[in-house]
C-alpha cells in the first residue's frame, strides 16, 4: 500500500512535467502561430516515425508477495498519421526491460524471488495536437489502448524450472498478455523539415501479470491475479517527418508594364497676370497606374523648391517667365514626363493715382446761418492700372458728414459742424480726404479743404407779449427772461429789449416803483421794456441777476417794423390773487404788444431790425422797479 | 506777465461745503490724466441743471448742466467724468432719464438754439445719437412709466411726445393745434396706468387718461399764469399729484380735478423748480426753489430751509432713502446722507462755471466768475491751477458782478477788478473790495505864450499843469498789469479809451489814439519790454514804450475779426494776429502782413501765444486743436489730445518760470498742460 501511494505521485508528476513542457512549448509555438500557420504545410508532417528511448516505471501490487516491476529502460517506435490539422493516429511499440520482484519472501528467511521480464507493448492512440499541423512546437495529448506482453526471459524460465528453484514452485513461469490503457502527452519540436525531437510521458494501466504462477498461496511463489498495474513511460525520441513538403504557390505573374504617365498641362497662367501679385500654377499630370507623383518645377530654368502639383510665385517685374514641371512616379523614378516650358506673361502694375480733387463750392456757411449754403460737391478723378483692378473710393472729412462717400463724387454736409456758442464770427477748415484703393489693396490719398464760415449773428428769442394796456411780464415771459436769456449772458452776448405798443393802447402808464403806483407816467412800451429788464436784473427768487451792463434797451412806440414772434407765451397776466383762469393764447392784437428779445454779440454793431435808438439800460429806473411780480 | 480774460470762460468752483459736514475725509484724489495732454483743473462746480440716479446701480449718477455738459459718476458722486454728449449752441440739459430696464441706456433732453432734442446713449454714455423723431425740438422734461418701463414721455416745445419702445421712436400725442400745449415744461406718467399722463406748460397743467388721445386742462384751484416746472405723482397713491410752479406748490388728491396750494413757505417770491415726496414718509416733501431747498415734515403746513442756493433737480438713492442728490445753481452737485439736514458739495470733476477772468498775483492765481449768484465768485489757487479754492464771501461785492480782475506783479495781496462801469480794488487778497473812482489826470502840456500882459515879444514857456477829474466809464472790458522796471503799470480797456495807471489805480491817464476812443483789448509781450498792442474799434495800435506812444498798425482786416495778438518778446520774431479766418504774421512791426500756413489751417485761431521760455516757440489754438511751431511760425505741428471736442478759447502762460500752458474754455473752466512735455 505504501509503495502504491508512492508511485502515483511520481507518475502524476512526470505526466504534469510533460504537459507543462508541452504547454510552454505550445506557448512558444503560439507566439509564432501566425507565421507558422501561414506555412503549416511547409513541413512534411503527414507521417511521423518516432524512435525513442526512455525509462519505464511500474508500481507495485500490494497483494500476496507484493509483485513489483523493477524500473527499467524502454525503447520503441511509433508511427503516426496526421490526417487532420490537429488530430493524428499513432501506432506505437514499446520494448521495456522491467524485471519482476516478489518483494515478500514466501517464508521468513527465504530471499525474495526475482526474475527477468521483458515487456512488449503495442498501442494504438489518437493524438490530439494542441497546435496545428506543421507548427514548430506541437504539444499533444493522447489516450489509447493496446496490449502488453509480459515475457519472462528464457533464463528466468530456466531458473524457475530448475530444481534449485523447486521450493519456490515457479515451474509454470510463462508469458502473460494483458490489455493496457495508455494515456499522456508530450511535445514535438521541429528541428528541420524532416527531423524533430519528441518528449513523451505516458501512463500505463493494465491488469498485473501472473506469469502463470499460482494466484494463491501454495507454499511457493504466487501472484494474486486481477490486480491493477500502473506504470509510466517517459521517453525522448526523434521524429522523422515523412510527409510531403508543401509545394509553394507559384509566383504571381509579373504585372504588365504600367502605362506611361500623362503629361497633362500647366494651368494657372491664363488671364491677367501681374507683377507683385502671386501667380498660382498647377500641373494636371497624372499616372494611370495611380502611383504617387512628385513634381519638380523650374522657373526660368532654375529649380524651385516645391515638389507638389501646385507652384506659386510672385513676380517682381513684368515680362515673360518660362515655367516647366517634371513629373516623376515616386515608386518608379524611371517613369517621368515633363510639361512645358510654358511662357507666363506678367504685366506691369502701377499704384492708383488721384489726378484731380475738387470741392465746389469751397466755402460754405454753418447751419445756423440758414441763408447760406451748407453742402459742397466733392469730386475727384483717379486712375489705376489693369493689374490693379477696379478702384474703390472712400471720402472722409475731418468734421461734418459725407453722403455718397464711396463714389468719385460725394457731397459734404457742413450742417453738423460744431461751432462754439460764441458771438464772434468763426471759420473752420474742413479737410476732405479721398482714398482710392485698387483690388490689390494699394491706395492713394489726396485732400482738399472746404472753408465753413459762421458769421457772428444775433439770436432772437420769443417775444414777451402783453395784454392790452398792460406792462406786467407774465410767468411765461419770465421763463424766457430768467431761464432762457439770463444764463446766456455770461460775457459774449448782450441782450437788447425792444418795447412795442399798439395804437389802440394808452400811450403812457403810471410809473410803479417796487409795485407801488406813482404819479408819474411813462410810455407803455418803455414800461414794458423796463419791467422786462427788471426781471432780468433785479435778483431775488423770482428775477434773474444779470448785470445791467449786459442789457440794452429800446422802445419804439407803435412802430411794428419787425415781425412779431410770439413763440409759446400767451398774454395771461392775472395777478395771483385772481383765481380765474384765462387763456394763454395770443391774439393777433396781442402779438404786437410785445417786447422783442435779442441776444447780440457783445461790442458788435449788429442791431435788430426796427431798432431805432438802442441805448444802455437806465439803471436807476430799473432798480426802482425792484423785481416785478 | 499778467493776463486777464475778458470773455466769458466757463470754469468751476472748488469743493465747498454749505453745511457742517467733514468734506476732507471724502475728498477723492485727482484722477490720473495723460501727462502730455490737457488737465481739467476746474475750479470745480458751477451750475447743475439736472440729476438722475441709476435705479439699479445707485452709485451711478448722471448730472447735466448748461453748455451741453453731461457728467457721470460711478462712485456715488465722489468723482465725475464728462460724457461725450454732442455739443449744441446754448445747449442746456433739462432732463435725464436712465432706463430702468437697461442701466446702460440713457436719454437726455436738451434745449438749445441749434438742434436741440433727445439724445440717446445705448452704452452707458460712451456714445450718443440724437433721436430723429425729436430732431430740432427743445425738450424740457422726460419721464418713464413705472408700470411699463418701455413707455417714455417727453415734454417738448412742440407738445407731449410718447415713446412705447424705450425711446427709439417717438410720436406726438398732444394736439398740434392746441396752442396752449406747445411749450410743455413738465411731464409725468401715472405709475400704475401709463395711459394717464400729466403735462405742465408755461401756463397751467394738462392731463390725458387715454394715452394722449384727449387732453383736458386741470387748473381748478391753481393760480392762473402758473408756469409749471415739475409734476410729481405719489407712486403708492397715484391720485395724489404734486405740481411745482412759479406761483407755488400745488397738490391734488383726485388726479388734478382740484388743486390745493401748499402754504407755509415764507416769502412767496420764488420759483419752485422741483417738488419731491420723501420715499418713505409721505408727509415729508422737498421743494427745490430759486431761493433754496425747503423741506416740510407735515405735508406743507410748515417748511424749513435746508439750503439757500437755487435747486434745480433732486434725486433719491433708491436703496438709502435718506441719501439725496441735488443739482444746484452755481454750486454744482450736492449730496445729503440725512434727508437734506446737511448737504455737502461733491463736484470733483464736475465743471460748469463761467470764469470770466484769471490773473496772477504774487504766487497765486485768481479767477473770477462774474455771475455767482448775487455776487462775483472769486477763486484762488496756490498750486498753479492744480486745485482751486473759493474765496469766502468778499465784503463789498454784494450785488457786484466783476467780469475782470488783475493782480499786480509782485504785490500778492493787491487785486483790481471791474464791472462794466465800476472799478474795485482789494488790498487783502480779495477778502474785501472797495469801489475805486476813475480819477483821470489830464496834463495841460507846456506851451509857449507871450509874456503876461504882452501881445508880442519873445515867447516864454509855461509849466505844465495837471488836472484830475473823475470820469465814468460805461464799458470797462478788461484790466491788465505789467511792470516797467520797478514800476507797476495798470491798464484798463474802456469805452473811454485805454487808461493807464502808475499808482495802482489811484490815478489814470488816457492814451492818445488819434481818433479811436473805445478800446477792446490789450496784448502784452510775454516778457515786459514795453511792447504793447492795443485793439481798438478802428485799428490795432503798437506801443514800444508801455503805452506812452502809439502807432497804428496796418492790419488788413477789421479788428472785430481779431481774436488774439501774440507780441514777441524776442524782437526778431514776428508779430502774430489770430483772427476768425486764420493767423497773420508781420515781421516789420505791423507794416505788412502775411497769412500763416505751414500746417496751420486757415480756420478760426482763437488764441496765439509765444512761450516765455523759448522765443521761437509759439502755440496756437483752433477750437480744440492745439498747434505748436518751434520755428517762428514757419511750420506747425498738431499736438495730440484726448479732448478733440474742447473749445479752448484763450491760451495763457502767466510768466517765464511757469512750465504750464493754460487753456481757457467756454465751458470747462481752466485747463493746463505741462509745457516741458510738449515743447
Amino acid at each position: 500500500m505504501k509503495t502504491r501511494l508512492k508511485l502515483r505521485p511520481i507518475s502524476s508528476a512526470l505526466l504534469c512535467a510533460a504537459l507543462c513542457f508541452g504547454s510552454s512549448a505550445f506557448a512558444q509555438n503560439t507566439s509564432k502561430t501566425k507565421s507558422s500557420s501561414s506555412t503549416e504545410d511547409q513541413y512534411p508532417d503527414m507521417v511521423e516515425l518516432d524512435p525513442f528511448g526512455g525509462v519505464s516505471i511500474f508500481g507495485q501490487v500490494n497483494r500476496g508477495l507484493d509483485e513489483k516491476f523493477i524500473t527499467g529502460g524502454t525503447i520503441g517506435g511509433r508511427v503516426a498519421f496526421n490526417f487532420s490539422k490537429y488530430i493524428g493516429l499513432e501506432l506505437g511499440y514499446n520494448y521495456m526491460v522491467n524485471n519482476v520482484r516478489l518483494v515478500t519472501p514466501i517464508q521468513p528467511g527465504y530471499p525474495s524471488y526475482d526474475f527477468s521480464v521483458r515487456n512488449h507493448m503495442l498501442a494504438l492512440n489518437p493524438i490530439f495536437n494542441l497546435t496545428p499541423r506543421g507548427s514548430r512546437f506541437q504539444p499533444y495529448l493522447t489516450v489509447g489502448v493496446g496490449a502488453i506482453q509480459f515475457t519472462p526471459t528464457s533464463h528466468a524460465e530456466a531458473v524457475a524450472r530448475s530444481a534449485a528453484a523447486a521450493p519456490f514452485g515457479a515451474q509454470s513461469l510463462d508469458d502473460n498478455l494483458q490489455v493496457a490503457l495508455n494515456y499522456g502527452g508530450g511535445v514535438k519540436w521541429h528541428l528541420t523539415d524532416h527531423l524533430g525531437l519528441r518528449v513523451d510521458v505516458r501512463g500505463i494501466f493494465s491488469r498485473n501479470p501472473t506469469f502463470d504462477l499460482p494466484n494463491y498461496p501454495t507454499g511457493g511463489v504466487y501472484i494474486v491475479n486481477r490486480q491493477h498495474l500502473n506504470g509510466v513511460d517517459a521517453t525522448l525520441g526523434l521524429v522523422f517527418y515523412l510527409g510531403k513538403k508543401a509545394v509553394p504557390p507559384p509566383p504571381p505573374a509579373p504585372p504588365p508594364p504600367p502605362a506611361p504617365l500623362n503629361t497633362g498641362t500647366i494651368t494657372g497662367a491664363e488671364g491677367q497676370l501681374c507683377m507683385g501679385k502671386a501667380i498660382n500654377l498647377h500641373s494636371t499630370a497624372s499616372d494611370p497606374a495611380g502611383h504617387a507623383l512628385t513634381y519638380a518645377w523650374k522657373l526660368n530654368g532654375a529649380a524651385q523648391g516645391t515638389s507638389s502639383a501646385d507652384f506659386s510665385f510672385t513676380p517682381n517685374n513684368a515680362g515673360d517667365f518660362q515655367v516647366e514641371v517634371t513629373v516623376t512616379d515616386s515608386t518608379n523614378p524611371s517613369r517621368t514626363v515633363t510639361a512645358g516650358p510654358i511662357t507666363v506673361a506678367v504685366k506691369e502694375y502701377t499704384q492708383p493715382q488721384i489726378t484731380g480733387i475738387n470741392a465746389s463750392p469751397a466755402e460754405l456757411t454753418c447751419a445756423s446761418d440758414t441763408t447760406g449754403t451748407h453742402t459742397a460737391n466733392l469730386s475727384a478723378q483717379a486712375v489705376g492700372s489693369a493689374c490693379g483692378g477696379n478702384l474703390t473710393y472712400a471720402w472722409t472729412v475731418s468734421e461734418g458728414s459725407v453722403s455718397n462717400g464711396s463714389s468719385p463724387n460725394a457731397t459734404f454736409d457742413a450742417s453738423t459742424l460744431n461751432f462754439e456758442g460764441g458771438a464772434q464770427a468763426q471759420t473752420k477748415t474742413v479737410t476732405a480726404t479721398l482714398t482710392v484703393t485698387d483690388e490689390t489693396g494699394k491706395s492713394a490719398s489726396q485732400s482738399t479743404t472746404v472753408t465753413v464760415r459762421c458769421p457772428a449773428k444775433m439770436v432772437r428769442l420769443p417775444d414777451i407779449v402783453f395784454p392790452k394796456n398792460n406792462a406786467r411780464v407774465n410767468n411765461c415771459g419770465k421763463r424766457i427772461l430768467i431761464d432762457d436769456v439770463a444764463p446766456k449772458l455770461t460775457g459774449d452776448y448782450d441782450v437788447i429789449l425792444i418795447g412795442h405798443r399798439t395804437a389802440d393802447e394808452r400811450g403812457e402808464v403810471p410809473v410803479r416803483t417796487r409795485g407801488r403806483r406813482r404819479a408819474a407816467e411813462r410810455p407803455l412800451d418803455e414800461e414794458r421794456v423796463l419791467n422786462s429788464a427788471a426781471v432780468l436784473s433785479a435778483g431775488t427768487g423770482t428775477c434773474a441777476h444779470v448785470d445791467t451792463s449786459n442789457i440794452q434797451v429800446d422802445w419804439v412806440g407803435t412802430n411794428q417794423t419787425s415781425t412779431p414772434q410770439p413763440g409759446l407765451c400767451g398774454t395771461s397776466t392775472l395777478p395771483s390773487s385772481q383765481k380765474e383762469r384765462r387763456s394763454s393764447r395770443v391774439t393777433e392784437a396781442d402779438q404786437e404788444r410785445r417786447v422783442e428779445v435779442y441776444l447780440v454779440p457783445k461790442g458788435s454793431s449788429i442791431k435788430p431790425e426796427g431798432a431805432t435808438n438802442v441805448r444802455p439800460l437806465p439803471e436807476p429806473e430799473v432798480k426802482a422797479l425792484g423785481c416785478p411780480r | 506777465m499778467i493776463f486777464s480774460f475778458v470773455r466769458s470762460l466757463s470754469g468751476a468752483t472748488a469743493v465747498l461745503s454749505v453745511a457742517a459736514f467733514a468734506i476732507a475725509a471724502t475728498t477723492p484724489t485727482r484722477p490720473e490724466m495723460p501727462k502730455a495732454d490737457w488737465h481739467i483743473s476746474g475750479p470745480f462746480g458751477g451750475s447743475a441743471t439736472a440729476i438722475a440716479i441709476d435705479p439699479a446701480h445707485p452709485n451711478i449718477i448722471l448730472a447735466g448742466a448748461r453748455n451741453s455738459l453731461l457728467y457721470k459718476s460711478d462712485d456715488a458722486g465722489a468723482t465725475w467724468r464728462m460724457l461725450p454728449l454732442p455739443p449744441r449752441t446754448f445747449g442746456e440739459i433739462t432732463s435725464i432719464l436712465i432706463d430702468a430696464a437697461d442701466s446702460r441706456h440713457y436719454l437726455v433732453g436738451m434745449i438749445s438754439t441749434f438742434r436741440p432734442g433727445v439724445f440717446e446713449s445705448p452704452d452707458g454714455g460712451n456714445t450718443w445719437v440724437e433721436n430723429k423723431d425729436v430732431y430740432d425740438i427743445g425738450v424740457r422734461a422726460l419721464a418713464a412709466s413705472a408700470s411699463d418701463p418701455e413707455i417714455f414721455a417727453a415734454g417738448t416745445l412742440k407738445g407731449v411726445m410718447l415713446s412705447k419702445d424705450s425711446g427709439k421712436t417717438w410720436s406726438r400725442i398732444s394736439d398740434p393745434a392746441n396752442l396752449e400745449m406747445q411749450g410743455v415744461t413738465a411731464v409725468a406718467i401715472d405709475p400704475k396706468d401709463p395711459n394717464i399722463i400729466y403735462a405742465g406748460t408755461t401756463h397751467l397743467p394738462w392731463r390725458t387718461s387715454d394715452g394722449g388721445k384727449t387732453w383736458s386742462s386741470i387748473h381748478s384751484g391753481m393760480i392762473d399764469d402758473s408756469d409749471v416746472f415739475s409734476i410729481y405723482i405719489d407712486p403708492n397713491t397715484p391720485k395724489d399729484v404734486f405740481a411745482s410752479a412759479c406761483s407755488g406748490i400745488y397738490c391734488t388728491f383726485n388726479r388734478g380735478e382740484k388743486w390745493w396750494k401748499l402754504m407755509g413757505i415764507p416769502n412767496t417770491s420764488r420759483r419752485t423748480h422741483v417738488v419731491r415726496e420723501d420715499p418713505i414718509d409721505r408727509n415729508i416733501l422737498y421743494a427745490g426753489t430759486t431761493l433754496g431747498l425747503f423741506k416740510t415734515i407735515n405735508h406743507g403746513a410748515s417748511w424749513k430751509t435746508l439750503l439757500s442756493g437755487q435747486v434745480n433737480s433732486i434725486a433719491f438713492d433708491p436703496t438709502q432713502s435718506k441719501t439725496m442728490y441735488f443739482a444746484i445753481e452755481d454750486d454744482g452737485i450736492g449730496k445729503s446722507f440725512d434727508s437734506g439736514q446737511t448737504i455737502q458739495l461733491i463736484n470733483h470733476g464736475f465743471v460748469s462755471r463761467t470764469i470770466n477772468s484769471v490773473t496772477l498775483a504774487g504766487s497765486m492765481l485768481y479767477a473770477a466768475d462774474a455771475l455767482d449768484g448775487e455776487t462775483t465768485g472769486l477763486f484762488s489757487s496756490a498750486d498753479r491751477g492744480e486745485t482751486w479754492q473759493k474765496l469766502p464771501a468778499s465784503r463789498g461785492l454784494e450785488g457786484v458782478h466783476m467780469h475782470t480782475i488783475v493782480g499786480v506783479p509782485g504785490e500778492g495781496r493787491i487785486l483790481l477788478g471791474a464791472t462794466s462801469r465800476q472799478l474795485y480794488k482789494s488790498i487783502d487778497a480779495g477778502a474785501s473790495w472797495q469801489p475805486e473812482p476813475i480819477r483821470l489826470e489830464s496834463a495841460v502840456h507846456s506851451r509857449s505864450a507871450y509874456p503876461k500882459g504882452r501881445s508880442s515879444g519873445k515867447f516864454r514857456s509855461i509849466k505844465p499843469v495837471a488836472s484830475t477829474r473823475e470820469v465814468l466809464a460805461s464799458d470797462i472790458t478788461a484790466l491788465y498789469a505789467t511792470k516797467s522796471g520797478t514800476k507797476n503799470l495798470l491798464f484798463a480797456t474802456t469805452d473811454l479809451g485805454l487808461l493807464r495807471s502808475g499808482d495802482l489805480g489811484e490815478h489814470w491817464t488816457l492814451a492818445n489814439l488819434s481818433g479811436d476812443t473805445a478800446v477792446n483789448a490789450l496784448y502784452l509781450s510775454a516778457i515786459p519790454d514795453g511792447r504793447l498792442v492795443l485793439r481798438a474799434n478802428g485799428s490795432l495800435y503798437l506801443s514800444k514804450d508801455f503805452g506812452d506812444h502809439w502807432t497804428s498798425l496796418f492790419f488788413p482786416q477789421s479788428t472785430s475779426h481779431v481774436r488774439d495778438v501774440a507780441v514777441p518778446w524776442d524782437h526778431s520774431q514776428p508779430l502774430l494776429v489770430a483772427t476768425d479766418s486764420g493767423l497773420f504774421s508781420s515781421v516789420d512791426n505791423g507794416h505788412s502782413w502775411l497769412p500763416v500756413s505751414g500746417g496751420l489751417p486757415p480756420s478760426t485761431v482763437n488764441s496765439v501765444i509765444y512761450s516765455p521760455a523759448n522765443g521761437s516757440c509759439i502755440y496756437a489754438i483752433e477750437f480744440g486743436q492745439l498747434y505748436r511751431s518751434t520755428d517762428s511760425g514757419s511750420s506747425w505741428a498738431r499736438l495730440p489730445t484726448a479732448f478733440p471736442s474742447l473749445h479752448v478759447r484763450q491760451l495763457w502762460i502767466p510768466d517765464k518760470t511757469a512750465d504750464r500752458l493754460y487753456g481757457m474754455t467756454n465751458d470747462l473752466g481752466i485747463l493746463f498742460r505741462n509745457e516741458a512735455l510738449i515743447r
